[in-house]
């Protein structure tokens, strides 16, 4: 049951369309809060805080090199959330298979 | 499953508009889907579905808008978590994720039904659809100022 508290987190962190830009920016590669700043109207203090929401997420990795912090996508954590969904789809067809020829026989 | 997209068939036996009341139905949706359910079952129309998920019933609440409503046909609709963000919906259609459901009839009063849940993270394929969007429209646009230009050409 981690398994839905995790999930949660990481589910809240993209419901924010800036965090998504976020996400959509570091999908070419690993970026320093510098550069992504030239691609938004953010201010580097709103910046690190969506950054700092999504590493807490799992969702963004951060690599320091010297003072400079590069940040990059969790591609693990990404197909765990796909992981999620498909086994979430996977219950629901079922109950909706169940249902609708209970329904059908059910002569509705 | 690859990439951003989950994609899921199923033959059930059951026809098509059994099928489709069960997707957008307020009454048949909790039977089988949400715990708790609002919708309003037209294009443009919002939901908002409430699951309680494993054993622990953690609430998670998701809702949307419908995208594509063809009775019997074809459903689909944006699906996120509450939009939190400080600028709430003003700014436009969010990256969101898409899930659309295709039912085909099958003989036998059978349906084929196929879900699509794509962009789960809002970073791909979503910026394809929005484009698909308005690459569309603009198609459809120029079809259509093209008739009109042709009208003129005949008429003059």
């Amino acid at each position: 049951m981690k398994y839905y508290i995790s999930m949660g987190s990481s589910w809240k962190a993209v419901a924010d369309d800036s965090r998504r830009q976020v996400l959509l920016l570091l999908r070419d590669g690993e970026k320093t809060p510098t550069e992504m700043a030239k691609s938004f109207d953010f201010t580097l203090p709103a910046l690190s805080t969506h950054l700092r929401v999504l590493r807490d997420a799992d969702l963004v990795r951060e690599r320091k090199v010297g003072q400079n912090r590069f940040y990059s996508v969790n591609r693990e954590k990404m197909s765990e959330m796909m992981t999620f969904f498909d086994g979430f789809w996977d219950e629901k067809l079922i109950r909706l298979k169940h249902h609708v020829e209970a329904k059908g026989k059910g002569g509705s | 499953m690859t990439g951003t997209e989950i994609r899921k068939t199923l033959v059930v036996d059951a026809p098509p508009h059994i099928v489709f009341k069960a997707l957008t139905d307020e009454k048949e949706l909790v039977k089988w889907m949400p715990q708790e359910s609002r919708i309003d079952a037209r294009v443009g129309g919002r939901f908002e579905f409430k699951y309680r998920l494993g054993e622990r019933g953690i609430e998670r609440v998701v809702e949307g808008e419908i995208l594509e409503f063809i009775p019997d046909k074809r459903l689909s609709y944006s699906f996120h978590p509450p939009v939190s963000n400080d600028r709430g919906r003003a700014d436009g259609p969010p990256p969101d994720s898409i899930v659309t459901w295709s039912l085909d009839e099958l003989p036998d009063g059978k349906t084929r039904v196929t879900l699509v849940h794509e962009g789960i993270f809002g970073i791909a394929r979503v910026a394809e659809n929005i484009w698909d969007h308005y690459t569309a429209q603009l198609a459809q646009y120029c079809r259509s100022s093209s008739v009109v230009t042709r009208q003129r050409e005949t008429n003059h």
